[in-house]
């Protein structure tokens, strides 16, 4: 797991996020653009709104807050999410 | 009224909302009525609008017309936030490879934070790095998704020959154009000025890894764009009221401004576009240019071409009353077009250009 | 100024248009169906449109007409006699280009009792003919191609004009209400045959009053099927509504604010219907359910 730094939102105060039952519809300010998301990333986002958070932190609280079963599928669907958001420009890597 | 008046009431409304901004809330509908369409012509319409707005007049002019202002106001800050969200991106794709990408123009008015900047409605980022780099960077960005935006083969050979930068490159997600540029001044242009002095001398802002041309640079440039580079057309006004407004503001910021920027218009052979943009936003906004600066400008040009430009270029320049077109206009931009390509390629090789592009556009019909 | 003296100066929506043609059978057809509209005693004008015959051979030889905005030049010519489509789609183009004062929704939208329902515009939804319809049949049409949003409160800016119909709806709606006007029909336009429906009376007198915004309904006009509404999820009607509209994007967070505003207090559908009659019927009795709550 990448464990070198912590993840930020670059000027996450221009992003909004408005949640209806399971699916969330965000508005990033920085890019413009409009992302539909569900489940999982939902929960992450908004951790991450919140305040910058390693990966290794981001696990800790969706299974403090969640009953989970698998762990390595977790851990393998949280990379998969994060990867998507840094490519959407979402989300940085910042190293210590 | 005379239609010549009607021509002449256009041209002071214009400059009056660029000189006296303060005094536009005194403006009647019918004025009003003709000042919105010359600001949109001229792309001056959210530059207006977010002036008037400082100034806190935005409010008391009429409903109708404030609307008008807050419409091109969303439109710019649409646009201003793609292209720095385009840079954003290039940089990304650009991270691994360290070399230095300085941002021209628009983006970097805005990296600044200078306050005109923000009612400039961009299209493109541009871009000058190393000429050793250019093609390292086209191929990462090509590679990172963005595409050529010429296919045409004749395009793009003239382009590499002949040009100062690789055609634009435009990411399918996105639409603004980055225009990668290694000279300010196409490689077959007489004037030469040295792209590792502006390199050399430009400056990080924001402490991220974004640079802009040194500000004398920056003028510079925007005098080359404006009086050597580009065929001159209506929308070049507002090209105009930049150099105002980075004169104004540099005058006052910067110690021995005139004589910093004159010497390093010296150094990078530019003079004679710096006397060009110094003597038209002088003549057009009353900038604060000193008058012995122009009087003895070294190298100013002769008395013919100096009468000539002075002729043509407000008339070319200044757009017209929409209801009055006047069908010189167009024959005196054609003359500044002609001009522009006639400094910017030898003789021999314009006429073959200007036979292609003739030829290109039969075909097209 | 005698410059502005030139042409009709009328009141459309909230903008003022001043229209300037000298061909005959454009002024006959504008008469008719712009008859209920006000006309701008402004000094201001939001749009300055000039149809004119082109300087060329044209003007003589297989006649045609170009479209001009503030003096210039904005489109490829049509031929003459298509000058009225040409008008109105111009006129669109140039609200659409102009207007980030509001959202501007792509949809029909029509009122009644205060609740107004916007009919997103997707491939074979049929909203315009729906939109003429249902003003046939008392509601208030504020428009079959914009809603117009304003930034400010969310409310609906109406844009009443008249509606183009295409091939078959001409006829659907000729039969649908009789009395209903229409001008002259333009044979091979891009879109097949248009006429245009004359907007009623009482929509246009009430341009001036905005709507608040009750239903998101996406209609789908499909043969032989019986009007059957559905639910939507928000975030669903969200992005459709977002992504179809004309400026989502220019307007940045005050367009995400705007749509999710819209979203989460109106009831969303989805709407199945083959016949005109029926659907009307049927929305009516929503609206006065709607009303009980």
């Amino acid at each position: 797991m990448d464990s070198q730094g912590v993840w930020i939102i670059p000027g996450a105060e221009c992003l909004f996020i408005q949640q209806w039952q399971d699916a969330a519809i965000l508005f990033y300010g920085q890019s413009g653009e409009t992302h539909c998301l569900m489940g999982l990333s939902i929960e992450l986002i908004k951790f991450l709104k919140d305040a910058p958070a390693s990966t290794a932190e981001l696990y800790k609280q969706i299974c403090l807050q969640f009953d989970v079963d698998d762990e390595k599928l977790l851990e393998q669907q949280i990379e998969i999410v994060l990867g998507e958001f840094k490519s959407l420009g979402l989300i940085e890597l910042l190293v210590a | 009224m005379r239609s010549s008046e009607n021509r002449r009431q256009a041209r002071q409304l214009i400059l009056r909302a660029v000189k006296k901004t303060e005094t536009l809330a005194e403006l009647t509908l019918s004025e009003w009525d003709l000042l919105i369409r010359c600001l949109r012509v001229s792309k001056l319409l959210a530059y207006i609008g977010n002036r008037l707005a400082g100034l806190r007049l935005i409010d008391q002019l009429p409903e109708q017309v404030q609307a008008h202002f807050d419409a091109a106001r969303q439109l710019a800050d649409y646009r201003k936030q793609l292209v720095l969200w385009e840079l954003n991106r290039v940089n990304q794709a650009l991270a691994e490879l360290g070399e230095d990408i300085v941002v021209l123009k628009g983006g970097a008015y805005l990296l600044l934070n200078l306050e005109f900047s923000n009612g400039r409605l961009l299209s493109d980022l541009d871009l000058l790095v190393a000429k050793d780099d250019i093609e390292a960077i086209e191929q990462t960005l090509i590679k990172a998704g963005w595409e050529t935006t010429q296919d045409d083969k004749y395009n793009q050979h003239y382009y590499r020959t002949w040009m100062h930068e690789i055609p634009a490159l435009r990411h399918p997600d996105r639409f603004v154009e980055v225009d990668v540029h290694h000279s300010i001044l196409p490689l077959s242009s007489r004037l030469k000025p040295d792209s590792n002095l502006l390199l050399n001398s430009s400056i990080l802002v924001n402490n991220r890894n974004h640079k802009v041309l040194a500000p004398c640079d920056m003028v510079l440039h925007s005098s080359v764009h404006l009086f050597y580079d580009a065929e001159l057309k209506v929308g070049d006004f507002r090209d105009l009221v930049d150099l105002h407004e980075l004169l104004t503001h540099y005058s006052v910021e910067i110690d021995d401004f005139w004589r910093v920027l004159l010497s390093r218009a010296q150094l990078l052979d530019l003079e004679r576009p710096l006397y060009y943009a110094l003597f038209f936003t002088k003549t057009l906004f009353d900038t604060d240019v000193p008058q012995n600066i122009l009087a003895e400008y070294p190298g100013k040009p002769d008395y013919l071409s100096r009468k000539l430009m002075a002729f043509l270029a407000p008339l070319g320049l200044m757009p017209e009353h929409p209801d009055f077109p006047e069908k010189k206009v167009s024959f005196i931009r054609w003359l500044l077009y002609i001009r522009s390509h006639y400094l910017r390629m030898p003789l021999n090789l314009l006429i073959p250009h200007l036979w292609k592009k003739a030829q290109m556009r039969l075909s097209a019909e | 100024m005698a410059s502005s003296a030139k042409g009709l100066r009328v009141v459309i929506g909230s903008f003022r248009v001043r229209v300037h043609c000298r061909e005959k059978s454009f002024i006959n057809t504008f008469s008719l169906l712009y008859q209920d509209f006000e006309l701008s005693r402004s000094d201001f004008n939001d749009f300055h449109i000039a149809l004119q015959r082109p300087l060329n051979l044209r003007r003589w030889y297989n006649r045609q007409i170009i479209f001009c905005a503030d003096g210039q030049s904005a489109f490829e010519p049509f031929p003459l006699s298509h000058a009225m489509p040409l008008f109105e789609w111009g006129l669109n183009w140039f609200i659409a280009r102009r207007s980030h004062q509001y959202l501007m929704l792509h949809a029909g939208v029509v009122e009644k009792k205060g609740s107004a329902i916007i009919f997103p515009a997707l491939p074979g939804s049929g909203k315009s003919t729906l939109s003429a319809a249902l003003s046939l049949r008392g509601w208030r049409f504020l428009s079959d191609e914009f809603g117009l949003v304003r930034a400010s409160d969310g409310l609906l800016q109406p844009l009443p004009r008249p509606v183009p119909l295409k091939n078959e709806s001409i006829g659907v709606i000729r039969k649908f209400a009789p009395e209903a006007i229409f001008g002259p029909q333009f044979p091979k336009t891009r879109k097949g045959t248009v006429a245009h429906l004359k907007p009623v009376w009482s929509s246009v007198e009430n341009t001036h009053q905005l709507a608040h915004p009750r239903f998101v309904i996406f209609p789908q006009y499909t043969p032989g099927s019986e009007t059957t509404l559905t639910k939507v999820p928000k975030h669903y009607a969200f992005l459709r509504l977002a992504t179809n509209a004309f400026n989502y994007e220019v307007m940045r967070e005050k367009g995400f604010f705007l749509v999710r505003n819209i979203i989460d207090r109106c009831a969303c559908f989805n709407l199945t219907y083959s016949s005109l009659d029926d659907v009307c019927e049927f929305l009516d009795k929503l609206i006065a359910e709607d009303e009980k709550l």
